[in-house]
Parts: C-alpha cells; sequence; structure tokens
C-alpha cells in the first residue's frame, strides 16, 4: 500500500511560515525562463490567478501582486526536509523532486492496520510545517500519485492527463474518448498496445504494479556528527585535548573515506545543569587533516574562556565538499604550490578575524581608484590591464602645488563614472606624468570640477 | 581658427554612435565648425535627415562612409562630387550585398582594384597588426594620387603619445600628409553615458562590465574650436579644410530618373498616357463619357505632364496591367489615385462621376509634392507582383524602401535596462506590467509607482530610457514601398540585404524618399481583393451574373438598408464593434456616407471631440453653421465637422494662411510622429493665424485640439473613398450573393476581423446552410454548392488543423467521381496515394468519415496504429493493418458535449447545437435572456444574459469604456463596460470565455447595449479551450 503526498505549493507554504505577512497579499511564485506562475497563495487565488497562467496575465489581474521567483533547489530542500521529519514516522520514503513523495505503508501495517490511522499520524507530523498537501492511496506508486494529484477518489476516474506519457499520447487517448483510466482499462490490454504502443502498455503495468517502480529510497542526509562522552569531568582546555583530538580523529576518517573536506566545525562542551558552551569554527580554506584542526581549534579555544567542567563533547561538521586540489599561488603565480599559504591565511584569520584579512584583485577600470578592489583573501589577483600607471598609488589623492612640478607626459584624460553617482553628471580629469622640483617622477592631476591639482601616486 | 569634421558618426551606425545627425549638424553649426562630413560605417542612412538640418543651419555638409578591415584599419571614403557619391554608393552596396543583413563585407583591395576616382580616402592605420602596412600604402597612392590622407584622432588617452610618434613615421616613409578629425560618435559630452549604454547593448553586457573597452572620456564629441587647436598641429587641422574645400557634392542635386521601358519607342510619355487615358475614357463609358469627366481628364493629364509625373504613372500603369492579365484583382488610394485619370488607367474603381466632391487634391501644383498612389493587391498574390517587378527591372534597378526600425519604450526599457544590470525577470515584471490600455507616453509616471526609483539606477535608467526612444535599432524592409531607377539604383542610394531572401532594400526610408523628391511604387496586399475576386468568381454560375469590381451596381437602396442594420459582419472595414455602433445612426444612404463612415470611426476624431457633432447636425440636432466662407468649401461635404486629414491642412491654409510648404510640414508632423511634440510648433501659428483672419479662439483651439487627435490615426479621405469602393463592393456581396460572399471570405482566411466560426454563425442566421467537412464530398477550399435549389456551403478541408494542402489534394485526385462506397474503398485508394496516418486522424478528428463509419472515437481507433520507426513503410501497413484490426474493440460514442469539443478542437467551429443552448438544455446555466429576445425589451430595464466572448476591444476614448462581444445561439450582443467594472472584476473582463452579465438595456434606435454591472466567468462550464476571443485588435 502507496501514500503519495503531493505538495502543489510547497516552497511558497513554506516561505508564508518563515514570512507570515505573505499570507495577508497576493503572493504568487514564477518560473523565471517561462516567465509563468507556478505558485500562488489564496489571496492570489482569488485573483483568478492559475498555476501555468503567464506572469504577465497575471499583472493584468492584478497590479498588487507580489511576485517571486520560484528557486528549484530550494523547493528540494523543503522537500528533503519535510521527508527528513517524516522519517522519524515512516521508514520507507521516497522522493519525487520537485513536489512530492512516497510513503510505503505495507511495512507499518502491521502496526496501523488502518489507513486512517497514517492520515492522522500524518496530520500531526506536517501540520508544523504548514504546507498544503494531497494525499493519494493506492495499491501501487502510481496510482497513488495520479489520485493525490487528479483529487478523484477511485482509480477508474483518474482524468488520463494525469498519466505521465507524452502529449502525443494524451492527444491520441482524448481523440478517442478515452478520458478516464476506467474507460482505458476497459480496453482490452494486447488491443491497447497494439493501436497505442509500448509506452502505454508499460504505463498500464506500472499503474496495475505488473511493473514494479524503481524508486529511491530517502536517507536523511549525511554529516559529521560525533558526540563523547567524558569519563571524567574536565575543567580545563588542557584537559579536553586528548579527547578532542579522538573526535578529530574519528572526523578526518569520515572526511578521508568521502574525499571531502570541511569548512567548518561546531563545538559543543557540555556542563552540568547550563547551556552547553558553543564554538564556532570557519576556515578560509577545507581541511581534512585531525592535526591541522587540531591547531584551529586550540587558537580558537585560547581565546575564550571555559566557565564550567564539561561532561561531554561533540563535534559536527556540516559544510562538507569535495576535496580541492592545487589553488593557485597568490604570490609565486600557478603551477608552484605553496602549501603553508592557505594555513597561514586560515590562521590569520583565526587570529584576526575573517573581516580583517583580505586579499586584492586588478580590475579592467580607468579610473585608478576603481582598477582594484577587495576579494577574500588567496584568490588569484589577475593581470592589470594599463600601462603607465604608478606602482605606488596612494590612498587618497593629495593636493599639491603645481608650480613644484614639470609636467611632462599627457594628458590622459579620464571621465567619473556616471552610473555610481545621482546625478548622471561627469567630470574630467587630466593626468600627466609630471616630476617634482625635488627629482621624484609622480602622477598628478587636474580635477575640473574643483579646478585644483592633485598627486595621485608615485612612478619609481 | 577652422576646422571641418570629415569623420563623424551617427546613430544610424547602429549601436556604435548615439546622437542623431540633425543634432550634430545642428551642433556643428554652433561650434562654428567650416563643414561637417557625415560618415556612418558603410552606410548613408543618416545623410537625408542630416542634408535636410544642414539646409537649415547653413552648414556645408560633406557625404561619406567608414569602412573597417581588422588587418589595416580604419578607412573613411569622402565622395567629393555626384560621381564619387555614386562610386561610394557603389562601394556601399558592393560591401553590404556580399554580406547578410546588418552586416557587410570589405576588404582594403576594394578601395584600389576598382579605384572611386572622384573620392578621398581618409586611413587610419591600426597600431597593432602583422600585416605589411607599406604594401596598402603604396597601392592607395597609387590609385589615390593626391586623395590619401592618414586619419589622426587625438582623444586623449594613454596612447596618444606614442601613436602620434608612429604616424609621423609612416607619413615620412610612405608621403602621406595627416589631417585631423575628431572620431565623433555624439554631439556633446553629456551624451557618453548614452554611448556607454550602446557600447553595453552591443557588446551585451553590463556597462560596469565593459572594463577597458568603455570609452575613457568624452573626446569622441563635437569638440569646440579652442580645444582642437591645444590638441592638433595646426597644419594637420588646415589639412580638413583643404580636403573640405575638395568636396562639393550636394545631396539635394540627386534627380531621380524614371525607366525608360514603359514608354514604346516613337511615344512621348505624355504622348503615350495621353493616348491611354483615351482609350481607357472609352473602356470606362462605352456610351460616351460625360463632359465633365473629359474635361477633368483633359486637365490631370495637362497638370501631369506640365509636373512630370507622367512615368510614374505609366509604371504603376504598367504593374496593373501586369495584374489585370494574371487576374489579380488590385485597387489604387491616395490622393492621386481618386482621378479620372486612374480610374481611366485602370488603376482604381472607384468612379469618379459618384462624386465630384472628392477630387480636388489630385496633385497639389502649389506644394510640389509627389503624387501618392498605393496599391492594394490581393494577399495571396502579391508576391507575384513583386517578383514581377524584379524581374522587368532587375535587381540592380528596383529594390524595396527601409524602414527604419526604432526603439520604444519596451524595448528601451529592455537593451538599457540589461546595459545597466538590472535582472532581465525585473525587467520583463515592470514591462508586464506597464499598462497596455494607456498609451505610451505614461510609462514613466506609470513606472516610477512600480518602485523603479527605489532602484539606485532607476533615474538612470528612466533618464537614459528617455533619451533612447525613436533611436534607429536596424534597417528593415518597407511593407511595399519600391524604388525603380532608370539605370543602377545603387548609383542613386546603396542597395542592402533584407532578412528576407531575394529581398534588397534602399538605406533610406519613406521620409527621405519623400525629401528627396524620389519616386515609389507602393505595392500593397489586402486580404478583402482576395475575397472579392474569390466572391466574384462564383457569380457567373450560381449567381447568372458577372461582375467585375468596377461593374457592381452602385447606390442600392437594398444594400445601404443592410448597413443601416449594422448587418455588417465579413464587410470591409466596416465590421468592427465600434463601427457597427455607429451604422445605425449615420445610416449612410450613399456612396459618400460610406467614406465618411469609414473616417469617423477612428480613436483620432473622437479624441478630438468632433464626430458627435456631426452625427447630431446629419439628425437635424445642431443647425450647421461654418464660421466663414473659406471653411464652408472646405467643411461643406461634412456639414462644417472637419473629418479627414485633406480638410484639415486645407484649413491650415485658408483659414490660418499656411503656405503651401507649411500646409505640407504640418501633414507630415501629424503622419509621422506620435509624440505631439512636433505638432505643438504649429500650435502657436495656427492659432495666431486664425484669430488674425477673424476666427473665435474656440474654433481654432478645437481644430488644433483636432489635429493632435489625428497625428496617430488621421485618415485621408483619398484613402477612405477607395476603402469605400470596396466595402460597398463587400456589402453588395454580401446582400445579394451571401453564399459567395461567405465562401470567399472563408477561402481567403486569415483575414478580417472575425474567425470562420463567427462568419459561420452569421452565415447561418442568415439562412444559409452550412454542409459539414465529409471526406466525399469536401475539397481543399470552401465550395458553394446547390442544394434544393438554394445556394449552400460545403466546408472545406482547410478547416482542418494540422492537415495539410497537399495531402488534402491528394485525397481529392484520388477519390472517385461518386465518392468512396465504403470505408475499405477509402483505404485502398488513400493508401495508394501515400496519404500519412496523420492526415486520417486529422480527417477522423475533423469527423470527415462520418458517412462511411461510425462516430469519430471509433473511427479514430480502427485507424490508429503504432508509429512505425520507418516513415516509408507506414503507408504500406496502413492497409494490412486496417484490413485485419478494424472492429477489434467498440468504443463508447462521444456525447453531444464531447462532439462539441472535438469541433471546436480541430475546426474552431462547430456545426451542432451552440454551446450556450447545449449548456442550457443541461440546466448548467442561469436564467437568463436570449440575443434575438433583446429588441422586444424596454429601454432601462434589467437583464441577465449569458454568451461566449467573442471580442474584447480596449478602450478608444477618455472615458475608459471597453466593449465586449457576446454570442448565443441566438446572436450576438453588445456589453458595455465602464473602466471602475473593469477593474474590480478584471477575472472575469479578461479571462473568462464564457460569461453572464447582468445589467441595464440601453437602447438608441437599433443599437443595443448591455451596460454591465455584474459579470459572472461561467468558463468552468465549457469544457473547451479553444474558442478564441478576439481580443483588444
Amino acid at each position: 500500500m502507496w501514500m503519495y503526498l503531493d505538495f502543489p505549493t510547497l516552497l511558497l507554504d513554506r516561505m508564508q511560515v518563515l514570512q507570515p505577512e505573505l499570507k495577508e497579499k497576493p503572493v504568487v511564485l514564477f518560473h523565471e525562463q517561462e516567465q509563468r506562475v507556478l505558485q500562488m497563495n489564496g489571496p492570489a487565488e482569488a485573483l483568478g490567478i492559475q498555476s501555468g497562467m503567464s506572469l504577465s496575465d497575471a499583472w493584468l489581474l492584478s497590479d498588487a501582486l507580489y511576485t517571486l521567483r520560484w528557486r528549484e533547489a530550494r523547493q528540494r530542500h523543503v522537500l528533503q526536509q519535510v521527508a527528513t521529519d517524516l522519517y522519524q514516522v515512516f521508514a520507507v520514503i521516497s522522493l519525487d523532486p520537485p513536489a512530492g513523495l512516497w510513503l510505503d505503508l505495507t511495512p507499518m501495517q502491521k502496526l496501523y492496520p488502518d489507513p486512517q490511522q497514517h492520515c492522522v499520524q500524518l496530520q500531526q507530523q506536517l501540520s508544523p510545517w504548514g504546507v498544503r498537501y494531497h494525499a493519494g492511496l493506492g495499491s501501487t506508486p502510481l496510482q497513488a500519485k495520479m489520485l493525490a494529484q487528479s483529487g478523484v477518489s477511485t482509480v477508474g476516474d483518474i482524468p488520463v492527463v494525469y498519466l505521465p506519457c507524452s502529449p502525443v499520447l494524451h492527444e491520441k487517448l482524448s481523440r478517442m474518448g478515452l478520458h478516464t483510466l476506467g474507460a482505458l482499462q476497459a480496453v482490452p490490454r494486447a488491443l491497447a498496445g497494439r493501436r497505442l504502443g509500448k509506452e502505454l502498455v508499460l504505463l498500464l503495468a506500472r499503474v496495475q504494479g505488473e511493473q514494479i517502480e524503481k524508486l529511491h529510497f530517502f536517507r536523511p542526509p549525511e554529516w559529521f556528527f560525533q558526540r563523547l562522552e567524558l569519563l571524567a569531568e574536565a575543567s580545563s582546555w588542557q584537559a579536553l585535548r586528548f579527547p578532542l583530538n579522538r573526535l578529530l580523529q574519528d572526523l578526518e576518517y569520515f572526511l578521508e573515506s568521502r574525499q571531502q573536506e570541511t569548512r567548518q566545525l561546531k563545538l559543543c562542551f557540555h556542563h552540568r545543569d547550563m547551556e552547553p558552551t558553543v564554538l564556532d569554527l570557519g576556515f578560509a580554506h577545507g581541511s581534512y587533516q585531525a592535526q591541522e584542526l587540531a591547531q584551529f581549534c586550540q587558537l580558537k579555544m585560547e581565546n575564550c574562556q571555559l566557565n564550567a567542567p564539561v561532561l561531554e563533547i561533540s563535534i559536527q561538521a556540516r559544510q562538507l565538499a569535495p576535496r580541492t586540489t592545487g589553488q593557485t599561488d597568490l604570490l609565486r603565480g600557478p603551477g608552484r604550490q605553496n602549501k603553508s599559504l592557505p594555513r597561514l591565511l586560515n590562521e590569520l584569520q583565526l587570529r584576526l578575524g575573517q573581516q580583517r584579512v583580505w586579499g586584492i584583485q586588478n580590475q579592467a577600470e580607468w579610473l585608478p581608484e576603481a582598477a582594484w578592489k577587495r576579494v577574500p583573501a588567496g584568490q588569484v589577483i589577475g593581470v592589470a590591464q594599463t600601462e603607465q600607471r604608478p606602482l605606488w598609488l596612494l590612498p587618497d589623492p593629495c593636493p599639491i602645488d603645481i608650480r613644484e612640478w614639470q609636467l611632462l607626459k599627457g594628458p590622459e584624460r579620464l571621465s567619473t563614472p556616471w552610473w555610481s553617482q545621482e546625478v548622471a553628471e561627469i567630470y574630467d580629469r587630466d593626468y600627466w606624468y609630471a616630476r617634482h622640483q625635488k627629482g621624484q617622477p609622480g602622477w598628478v592631476f587636474y580635477d575640473y570640477r574643483q579646478g585644483c591639482w592633485w598627486l595621485h601616486g608615485w612612478f619609481s | 581658427m577652422a576646422y571641418a569634421e570629415l569623420h563623424c558618426l551617427t546613430h544610424y551606425s547602429f549601436q556604435r554612435a548615439a546622437s542623431a545627425p540633425e543634432v550634430l549638424v545642428e551642433r556643428a553649426a554652433e561650434l562654428g565648425y567650416a563643414a561637417l562630413a557625415i560618415t556612418d560605417e558603410c552606410s548613408v542612412a543618416g545623410v537625408v535627415k542630416a542634408w535636410q538640418a544642414s539646409k537649415a543651419h547653413k552648414m556645408k555638409l560633406i557625404y561619406g562612409s567608414e569602412f573597417n578591415c581588422p588587418e589595416l584599419g580604419l578607412f573613411v571614403v569622402l565622395a567629393k562630387n555626384r560621381q564619387g557619391y555614386a562610386q561610394l554608393s557603389g562601394l556601399i552596396t558592393r560591401c553590404r550585398r556580399a554580406a547578410d543583413k546588418g552586416s557587410y563585407q570589405f576588404s582594403g583591395a576594394m578601395l584600389w582594384e576598382l579605384p572611386l576616382k572622384d573620392c578621398i580616402v581618409l586611413w587610419r592605420p591600426t597600431f597593432e597588426t602583422k600585416v605589411d602596412l607599406s604594401a596598402c600604402a603604396a597601392q592607395l597612392k597609387g590609385a589615390y594620387p593626391k586623395h590619401h590622407w592618414l586619419l589622426y584622432h587625438r582623444q586623449l588617452t594613454v596612447k596618444d603619445k606614442q601613436q602620434t610618434r608612429q604616424l609621423k613615421v609612416w607619413s615620412e616613409a610612405w608621403e602621406w600628409p595627416i589631417v585631423a578629425a575628431g572620431g565623433v560618435l555624439i554631439h556633446a559630452p553629456e551624451q557618453l553615458p548614452l554611448l556607454h549604454v550602446m557600447q553595453a547593448i552591443r557588446a551585451r553586457c553590463k556597462v560596469t562590465d565593459l572594463g577597458a573597452k568603455r570609452y575613457a572620456n568624452a573626446e569622441v564629441s563635437l569638440r569646440s574650436i579652442a580645444d582642437l587647436t591645444q590638441i592638433f598641429p595646426a597644419a594637420w587641422r588646415e589639412a580638413s579644410l583643404h580636403i573640405s574645400a575638395q568636396c562639393h557634392f550636394d545631396l539635394g542635386s540627386l534627380r531621380y530618373e524614371y525607366p525608360a521601358e514603359v514608354v514604346p519607342q516613337g511615344f512621348t510619355p505624355n504622348e503615350y498616357l495621353r493616348q491611354l487615358g483615351y482609350q481607357g475614357l472609352r473602356w470606362r463609358y462605352p456610351q460616351g463619357a460625360p463632359d465633365k469627366v473629359r474635361d477633368q481628364l483633359e486637365n490631370e493629364l495637362a497638370l501631369v505632364a506640365e509636373l512630370h509625373y507622367a512615368h510614374f504613372f505609366l509604371t504603376i500603369y504598367d504593374l496593373v496591367v501586369f495584374a489585370r492579365q494574371q487576374g489579380i484583382l488590385h485597387q489604387g488610394r491616395g490622393s492621386a489615385a481618386n482621378s479620372v485619370l486612374c480610374y481611366c488607367l485602370g488603376i482604381t474603381a472607384v468612379n469618379p462621376a459618384q462624386s465630384d466632391l472628392l477630387f480636388e487634391r489630385f496633385i497639389s501644383r502649389e506644394r510640389n509634392e509627389p503624387p501618392d498612389i498605393d496599391v492594394d493587391f490581393e494577399h495571396e498574390r502579391r508576391e507575384e507582383v513583386i517578383q514581377y517587378i524584379y524581374q522587368k527591372y532587375g535587381r540592380e534597378r528596383a529594390a524595396l524602401a527601409a524602414t527604419v526600425i526604432t526603439y520604444r519604450v519596451r524595448s528601451a526599457l529592455k537593451d538599457v535596462g540589461k546595459a545597466l544590470g538590472f535582472p532581465e525577470a525585473r525587467i520583463q515584471q515592470w514591462i508586464d506590467r506597464l499598462d497596455r490600455r494607456d498609451k505610451e507616453d505614461d510609462w514613466r509616471t506609470q513606472l516610477q509607482e512600480m518602485g523603479v526609483m527605489n532602484h539606485p539606477q532607476g533615474h538612470h535608467l528612466l533618464r537614459l530610457t528617455e533619451c533612447i526612444l525613436r533611436f534607429p535599432r536596424h534597417l528593415s524592409q518597407h511593407v511595399g514601398g519600391f524604388v525603380i531607377a532608370a539605370g543602377n539604383l545603387s548609383d542613386l542610394v546603396p542597395v542592402e540585404n533584407a532578412s528576407m531572401p531575394e529581398r534588397t532594400v534602399i538605406q533610406w526610408d519613406k521620409d527621405d524618399i519623400e525629401a528627396l523628391c524620389l519616386l515609389k511604387v507602393d505595392v500593397l496586399a489586402l486580404g478583402m481583393l482576395t475575397a472579392i475576386r474569390k466572391m466574384l468568381a462564383l457569380l457567373p454560375r450560381f449567381y447568372q451574373m458577372n461582375h467585375t469590381l468596377a461593374s457592381i451596381p452602385q447606390g442600392d437602396d437594398k444594400v445601404y438598408r443592410m448597413l443601416q442594420k449594422a448587418d455588417s459582419v465579413g464587410v470591409f472595414q466596416i465590421e468592427s464593434r465600434a463601427q457597427m455602433n455607429m451604422l445605425p445612426r449615420l445610416k449612410p444612404r450613399c456612396f459618400y456616407d460610406l467614406v465618411i463612415q469609414i473616417a469617423i470611426v477612428r480613436p483620432g476624431p473622437i479624441q478630438g471631440d468632433m464626430v458627435h457633432p456631426y452625427l447630431r447636425r446629419r439628425e437635424g440636432k445642431e443647425a450647421v453653421t461654418y464660421p466663414g466662407p473659406e471653411v464652408k468649401d472646405v467643411l461643406e461635404r461634412t456639414l462644417g465637422v472637419p473629418i479627414f486629414q485633406e480638410q484639415v491642412i486645407k484649413l491650415a491654409m485658408v483659414a490660418a494662411g499656411f503656405t503651401g510648404g507649411e500646409a505640407d510640414a504640418l501633414r507630415r508632423a501629424m503622419a509621422s510622429w506620435r509624440s505631439k511634440g512636433k505638432l505643438l510648433v504649429f500650435e502657436d501659428k495656427l492659432i495666431r493665424g486664425m484669430l488674425a483672419r477673424g476666427y473665435t479662439r474656440d474654433f481654432a483651439e478645437r481644430l488644433f485640439a483636432q489635429i493632435c487627435g489625428f497625428g496617430e490615426y488621421g485618415f485621408p479621405e483619398s484613402h477612405a473613398a477607395s476603402f469605400a469602393n470596396l466595402a460597398y463592393a463587400s456589402s453588395w456581396l454580401k446582400h445579394h450573393c451571401p453564399a459567395a460572399f461567405y465562401v470567399g471570405l472563408l477561402n481567403s482566411y486569415p483575414m478580417g476581423f472575425y474567425s470562420p466560426s463567427q462568419l459561420v454563425q452569421d452565415a447561418r442566421q442568415h439562412g444559409i446552410e452550412i454542409l459539414p467537412i465529409c471526406v466525399n464530398h469536401s475539397e481543399w477550399d470552401h465550395q458553394l454548392i446547390a442544394r434544393a435549389g438554394e445556394p449552400a456551403i460545403r466546408l472545406g478541408f482547410r478547416l482542418i488543423k494540422g492537415l495539410s494542402q497537399v495531402e488534402a489534394e491528394a485525397l481529392v485526385r484520388v477519390r472517385p467521381a461518386q465518392g468512396f462506397s465504403d470505408i475499405d474503398a477509402l483505404e485502398t485508394r488513400l493508401g495508394a496515394a501515400n496519404l500519412s496516418r496523420r492526415a486520417y486522424e486529422h480527417l477522423a478528428s475533423a469527423n470527415a468519415f462520418a458517412a462511411l463509419a461510425g462516430h469519430r472515437y471509433q473511427t479514430r481507433w480502427d485507424m490508429t496504429k503504432l508509429e512505425s520507426s520507418k516513415p516509408d513503410t507506414n503507408q504500406l501497413s496502413l492497409l494490412a493493418v486496417a484490413e485485419n484490426m478494424r472492429g477489434d474493440y467498440t468504443l463508447p460514442g462521444p456525447t453531444e458535449l464531447d462532439d462539441m469539443c472535438e469541433d471546436y478542437s480541430t475546426l474552431g467551429l462547430t456545426l451542432g447545437r451552440h454551446p450556450v443552448a447545449l449548456l442550457d438544455e443541461m440546466g448548467e446555466l442561469p436564467v437568463h435572456r436570449k440575443a434575438h429576445e433583446l429588441k422586444a425589451l424596454r429601454h432601462g430595464q434589467l437583464v441577465t444574459i449569458v454568451g461566449v466572448v467573442t471580442n474584447r476591444q480596449r478602450p478608444g476614448t477618455a472615458s475608459g469604456v471597453t466593449f465586449m462581444t457576446l454570442e448565443d445561439d441566438t446572436g450576438t450582443m453588445n456589453v458595455v463596460l465602464w473602466q471602475d467594472l473593469a477593474r474590480q472584476q478584471r477575472r472575469e473582463w479578461l479571462k473568462a470565455s464564457l460569461l453572464s452579465v447582468k445589467g441595464i438595456l440601453e437602447m438608441e434606435g437599433d443599437v443595443i447595449h448591455i451596460v454591465a454591472g455584474d459579470m459572472r466567468d461561467l468558463s468552468a462550464r465549457l469544457p473547451v479551450a479553444r474558442i478564441k476571443s478576439r481580443d483588444f485588435h
């Protein structure tokens, strides 16, 4: 016995739970490429908006429409979350992304002989999620799915449009007046096969359960979590080093076997009668070696006060990623790997905080102050586009007395970017290669807006 | 201190430059330039506009073009004189014709292999090349002795110094002098943001992602002489003057020459035209022409001779003769078309004796404007006429005029938005939300209300969108305007490829052509002509009559009585909802009433608030008065109310003292601009002129409002008259030969205002029997047949969606004269005729086998079999399958509702009961009145009606009224919807296919409306997805 849950507005429902103010206004989620409505809430439905309608038609129905992009990945994630939750009650779950899932009720039939009991169970489990769903109960997965989607109560009444088959076949069936599954099933199977093809025969076999569905069974997502009970209470970081290392070794084994690495680690130190102490660690570069991870933990712990004796430790690593191979070297150019640089960056970030360690990168822009940008540390610097730029650019230009300078080469006229200003006014600067009376070559400019001269950098 | 700019691009170098030619000319004049060269990239598309501006600003203009070659660099070719211009135009044509639409193919060798002897070459060699430039330098020097210069742009970039040095080295080594130029892309520095946006649009990226490719400064603008003096050595600047002095071509000197072959040897054009004219007079008036007509012909011939337009008439005559020989129906329209001469030449069928009120504007001597004749041909056969033109004159001598595709609000928002980095979906949403019912003028306010300004780039989006509006995007082909030359057309204007294969267009549009007084021949397509020819062809056999467009009896009261009742479905032009509402009010009684009827139902006159005065005066509810005798002359035929474009122009002349030239400018402003900007220029002059001549301010202001209204939709009387002729002809056919009328219309579909379903409904309401599609009787086209002595219509296979004409005709070919006796016989024959299985299925769905087999479900079942992987075995195996499988299973038959759904989805119409009748019987509908009952009800009564929505119309008036048409089994009903209700009940208004409307019945004479108070969407009870309404046409 199978139950199918169809979630027609899964993502939107979920968003409304998290942002209740959405419930008040007409909201639709739309498919970005097709510009069609996929999901709509109650107020939107009341305006006459239907799934599949083009967004421009929907706009015609209401100016006040609130439109959001439908994101498939997010919906899949919600589906997975729902499944994870249901997994506590239902052992055999199969996902049918992006909007449905199957529950195999057979293993539980002894426990709950009446399917109605499942429904109660289900309702309890799903009510906190606030998602609309239609359930269908069938002897095969496909039956259950079509019943859920069509909302009819018996298999024979299911309109054939719910059969998962090609539009050509749908067209053929409707042109023969075979509008329901019952009408179709009345036709002897061999005849239907001869007239309408193998696709249909296979489908009917799936409906009847003569052909077993290949479903992938759901397992909750894998991440690393390990909890360790200390044999004795520990009241200093020093005393925790050894058990922590054991946990980290387990983690290394876990990551090694999956060829993964982590960029984040959560350490929980559980105390008696009070909230646990939690340390969150993030790294600029993924790591998997216990020794390295232990050093980072050490650094973090040194900056933190341990307020009570510890009974248990747990570590959690969630952001697992496939292990990356060689990164391009920041200073020595590509190809020559310096293993310690990522480590150095990790250490710097741990000591100074992530907000204080940055890299820089060249940008193809005319204006010198726009010709570079700040990027997360460790990225490639890129090649500078323009020649004749001073090696030393002053952080801010400083005013100069032009009489102390001799203009040698120029001008190079640069306009200020209009798009970053309120009003699209353009001001020019004339840059010159110039020599100061003391002999140093500098890069000076005349600003037409301010009508004065500035020094912007020094040539070597 | 003087300077001539020799290298300047306009926005006709699409997405490369960002200023209009006329603006550049104006700015150059302000800056005191000695001359300006317009040198668009492989194009002269902007020169006519520049030339017009140069006359106004007394600026010397030089004509040239830029060509780019990646290995060699950039070349600017300037024309010294008329020959040089022809050579340049030839080169552009050659480059353009060798490449796809929008691009060109150029190589440096083109410049020296066929030297353009009367041109000057300026060369900006590329600074990064591996090719040996000195070879090119030597070749060009040899080909252009004393006419070769190195071009130097100094745009204040970091590379200036190095490039100057390099150029000097080349100059000395090759002995090429240097000339300074701006490489101008914009007229002023403030245009730089727009130029950046153009760059981004061209590169399909954001402005901020252009990086170092983005112009670093605004030095590509027209710079002041003082600035230029600072950055260029004097000798290089003076060189520009030296070159400018050698160029003295003026676009105004272009002379159009007519093709000679339309005049036989031994005749002058005028003699030949005269001979044809009088020949035609005898043909049109076999009993002898009235003196008045003869005099008129003589006058017209004299005027044509005086203005040298004989060739023009002969060229059109030649096309019309071709069409007549091929049996292609045609009709001319336009001011010159409504003449005795055109009637005698067979260009038009409008008999000038019908109304002498029309012909005051044959050709205007005082305004020296070229004659205006558009010729409409049957839409299915116009291509034959076009091919005839190409064949007769050759591709070197004939090409279509261009249409400049420009930025409109939506396209501008899209492109600018993308360039500014707005997400595409966001822009699309704003565009979708722009109210389609409002005019485009309002877009700024609407966008602001949507919160565009909350975005940091919002104000840039609005400002730059505004700037880019009406900028050209690319050249497309004009709908049918041909320019035919005596010699090579490319001597006159470059010719390039259109996107349609085998079509070529010139680089100028119709305004350019008009400005230069070139002549174009408009070869247009009109569906109604196709339909009328098909109707006329049926008359001899079924109605024992023989008629041509010109011989249809005029002034038939019965026909006008039909129109007075608004019985005009399918009739040309006066069939729309709005026209139908006007018919019972205007009550046309004669041909000229039809001319007015066609022109009066336009958004223009309604906006100008002058339609109702005409009706009031016509009904005698308002006195017919004229503010003065001159005005009376102009307006007498329309009871003192201006209705036609010509009247407005004429009024401007007689009442406000406009000269011919000014009136012509006014006409142009009315015709070519959607916005009122250009018209406002005339407001002051018009009103002052009228006040000075003693007219009241009220009358003057009303006239101006009228002109503004005309701006977009104004209809010239000369066109209305030709249309009225077709409207009358089709009405006459509808009244006297209704079955032929519907067959002609249905066989010319798609055309007109109504769907086949609506036409068939109308035919049945006129008592014509419609017979279903039948495999034994139908043909591809619908047929007129005699049935019990009455004409009836047998529907044709062309109605079946998905069935091809080739297959339908194959079926007809193998069909025995007495029809197929049974389904076996049919399959044997059709199998042999290689009919595909899809075709069978389509026929079965259309119930075409009903006469031979069971219901359509069963037939389809019997005829369906597995898709074979080898297509060539399809037909063979069908026989075998059919033999041993038929009847293997019996399917239940369709219900009446099923049949209706099938009919709609395969044919788009049903001959079964109307959906409303069917649902009524099933008890699915609320209590309601039928269309035919409404007449008997009281004005002001509350009624409920139910019908299928067949038409929705956007509001044409400021009051915001929308019309909807509902259809039930007894007829159609007009629903009037006030804007408030439309807003409240948008879903019902916009989406319902079956609607119930509760409202107040309004009767005004024969006009019946229901003013909607409440609507209910009943679409869910109608399981048919494909009943289509025609919306917002």
